[in-house]
């Protein structure tokens, strides 16, 4: 897609996801969305995650990505599941009930779902907890590993759509709020921090296009932890440089910090596949080497 | 098949990278796979061993125009070039750092030099040195001193330049210097190609903390230089060297992150598989991987346009980031072995090494600089 497409793209998803943010599966349904994912995955799904994030987006639009990519009829996802004494418990983005995919656990489950409400770091959601027991999963032949690295490419931009949103605001609040005579952004303290921040969101944005172009999940395990160190560092000097209003409720700041946050915890926080990745070098005694250019 | 002409190589980089690679599988490439040596000279001078190998059999003959005694083809042969070496376990020779920064602009402002001089500095029988930095005028380079005054013929070259990487042994310096007055601060500066062992040049090693002559300071003390040594015009001399830092900060971080990619499965192969360890090098490999994806752009960039906007400042950032970021790891995870003993004797002396990188081709501060002003347009830096 030529830059001109995907501006018009992503003012037609914005409108989309401002007008009605609750219905954002019926009006891609309408935009032919499939299609412009089956021939430009990359602008396609950056795209509408990266505004999707921008915008504070609530929808389980995630769900979708994983479960087109599995290619198996289910209606939601269990996130970050874990065993324990023969339970598992997990996180719910969508609405419970029916049947749903559990990529922990290479699985699905119906029935037998306890849920409850899940007190979030980030208050706006409402994401649920789920419970079944063990032996409820049905172990479901898949390729997992490519629905989850396409969940988190999509994640990804979702992040590095929040990160660049906090570095925007900081920046505008920080050439207008004037301190010792000068605005704050004349000084180099704040300037070169934003540098740095630029530096990590325009890595990450770029290590994600190239994850587009591989099968390597690795790769996608990759852009993700990239986003979500990028993200931490736009929030970290954006919480700064705002002072103490960045840090009220009645500031926009805190739901980017916080929503990143969470984001993040999906499907392996940026430590986790760091450590994970890091695991696999150690193990296999092989560096994944990027060469195309 | 037939085998491919050099005009079919030269004019599709992905057939280079087809021929390189089964060149360098021949095991090509192979006596040279350790060419760390305790003296930078002898280094140099073996590796150059393998840049002519390269140039000869012609697999190392293409990025450079036919007219400079090349094989044709543009930057993307070369970023190939780079990258297959890496990939292949080959170090990258330090000729072609330089080369990469210093050539095009020759290529480009002084076309006769380069069909004159550029063919043995390709071909690995000499390299050169880059003088632009002065005691007075490291990151802040239009304050630099060092004056040419036109004299009948030529030139005459006054003044002194230091931190000129591999200076010792070159065969020729390129010179940045003043030729207007100092008030005239960038537009009154120009560029010349100095034979190094032009009577009153004096080039004197610094050692680096690591013991090795990685930089030099050169002294021109009434140095002859002809007109048609100059590259471009006079006072073009600020302009060439923006053009020159493309290059430098567009394919160097490409050609750079190849290496530090070898580098960390290096050191990966030597730590013990600890907590600390898979998440240190797992998120160095995250970051090497960022910046390589950055650099590719960047060098796409540079390839379709020739040329490359302030951006390229954030591939520089990066750079240096993970050049002493890798390194610090490698002293974090190898301890004592890092510090003592016979075997890690190249991790302790690259360790000094990186903390150049953050410093050279405009400090990590000079970068930062650049990406607010020109990439975030934020309002100018106030002095207080």
């Amino acid at each position: 897609m030529s830059p001109d497409e995907i501006k018009e793209l992503r003012s037609t998803i914005a409108a989309m996801l401002e007008s009605s943010p609750d219905d954002v599966l019926a009006q891609l349904d309408e935009l032919g969305w499939d299609d412009l994912v089956a021939e430009e995955p990359q602008a396609a799904v950056t795209t509408l995650f990266e505004e999707h994030g921008r915008l504070l987006g609530r929808s389980a639009i995630l769900d979708g990505v994983l479960l087109s990519a599995l290619g198996i009829e289910a209606d939601a996802v269990v996130y970050n599941a874990v065993e324990k004494d023969g339970t598992v418990t997990g996180i719910l983005i969508g609405a419970p009930g029916g049947t749903l995919a559990v990529p922990a656990l290479r699985g699905l489950v119906a029935g037998e779902v306890a849920t409850s409400p899940l007190p979030n770091f980030d208050a706006d959601l409402s994401w649920s907890r789920v419970s079944f027991p063990a032996a409820s999963v049905t172990a479901t032949d898949a390729d997992w590993d490519a629905a989850e690295a396409a969940a988190q490419r999509a994640l990804a931009a979702e992040i590095v759509g929040i990160a660049r949103e906090m570095l925007r605001l900081a920046m505008t609040y920080t050439s207008d709020r004037h301190q010792y005579g000068h605005a704050l952004a004349q000084f180099q303290t704040v300037r070169h921090r934003y540098a740095d921040a630029h530096a990590a969101n325009e890595a990450a944005a770029a290590l994600l296009r190239a994850s587009f172009a591989t099968d390597d999940p690795r790769l996608s395990r990759a852009a993700k932890a990239s986003a979500g160190k990028a993200a931490e560092i736009s929030a970290m000097h954006s919480v700064q440089t705002f002072g103490a209003i960045g840090s009220t409720k009645e500031h926009v700041l805190h739901h980017y910090v916080a929503r990143s946050a969470v984001l993040d915890s999906l499907l392996g926080s940026s430590r986790d596949l760091n450590a994970r990745i890091g695991a696999d070098i150690l193990e296999s005694g092989t560096v994944p080497i990027l060469s195309e250019l | 098949m037939s085998s491919p002409t050099e005009a079919e190589i030269a004019a599709d980089p992905e057939l280079y990278r087809t021929v390189l690679r089964s060149w360098l599988e021949e095991g090509n490439a192979d006596a040279w796979r350790d060419s760390y040596r305790e003296d930078i000279l002898e280094e140099t001078r073996h590796l150059g061993g393998l840049v002519q190998k390269l140039f000869d059999s012609g697999v190392g003959a293409y990025g450079w125009p036919v007219e400079a005694g090349a094989l044709g083809g543009g930057s993307r042969h070369l970023a190939i070039l780079f990258d297959e070496l890496s990939r292949a376990g080959i170090p990258i020779p330090e000729h072609y750092g330089v080369l990469t920064t210093l050539g095009p602009p020759l290529v480009q402002y002084a076309p006769e030099l380069a069909k004159q001089f550029l063919r043995p500095f390709l071909r690995g029988e000499e390299w050169w040195g880059q003088s632009f930095s002065e005691p007075e005028a490291g990151s802040d380079m239009a304050s630099m001193r060092t004056r040419a005054t036109p004299v009948e013929g030529g030139y005459r070259v006054n003044g002194q330049k230091i931190w000129t990487s591999h200076g010792v042994g070159a065969s020729r310096i390129v010179l940045l210097c003043r030729t207007g007055t100092q008030e005239s601060r960038h537009k009154g500066l120009s560029m010349f190609l100095l034979d190094a062992d032009s009577p009153g040049i004096d080039i004197r090693p610094i050692a680096l903390a690591n013991g090795r002559n990685e930089l030099a300071e050169v002294f021109f003390d009434d140095v002859f230089v002809p007109t048609e040594r100059r590259i471009g015009q006079e006072g073009e001399g600020w302009s060439i060297a923006m053009y020159l830092l493309q290059f430098e900060r567009g394919l160097w971080a490409w050609l750079r992150s190849g290496v530090l990619l070898h580098k960390l499965g290096e050191l990966a192969a030597k730590v013990e598989p600890t907590e600390t360890a898979k998440k240190r090098i797992g998120e160095l490999y995250v970051d090497v991987a960022a910046l390589r994806a950055r650099a590719a752009e960047t060098a796409n960039e540079l390839a379709d346009s020739g040329a490359v906007g302030p951006g390229a400042s954030v591939d520089k950032l990066l750079l240096g980031q993970l050049e002493t970021g890798i390194l610090n790891a490698a002293r974090e995870l190898l301890g004592d072995d890092f510090l003592f003993g016979e075997d890690n004797a190249i991790w302790r002396s690259e360790w000094w090494w990186s903390r150049t990188t953050t410093i050279y081709g405009g400090a990590a501060e000079a970068q930062r600089q650049i990406i607010a002003d020109r990439v975030l347009n934020l309002p100018r830096e106030t002095n207080r």
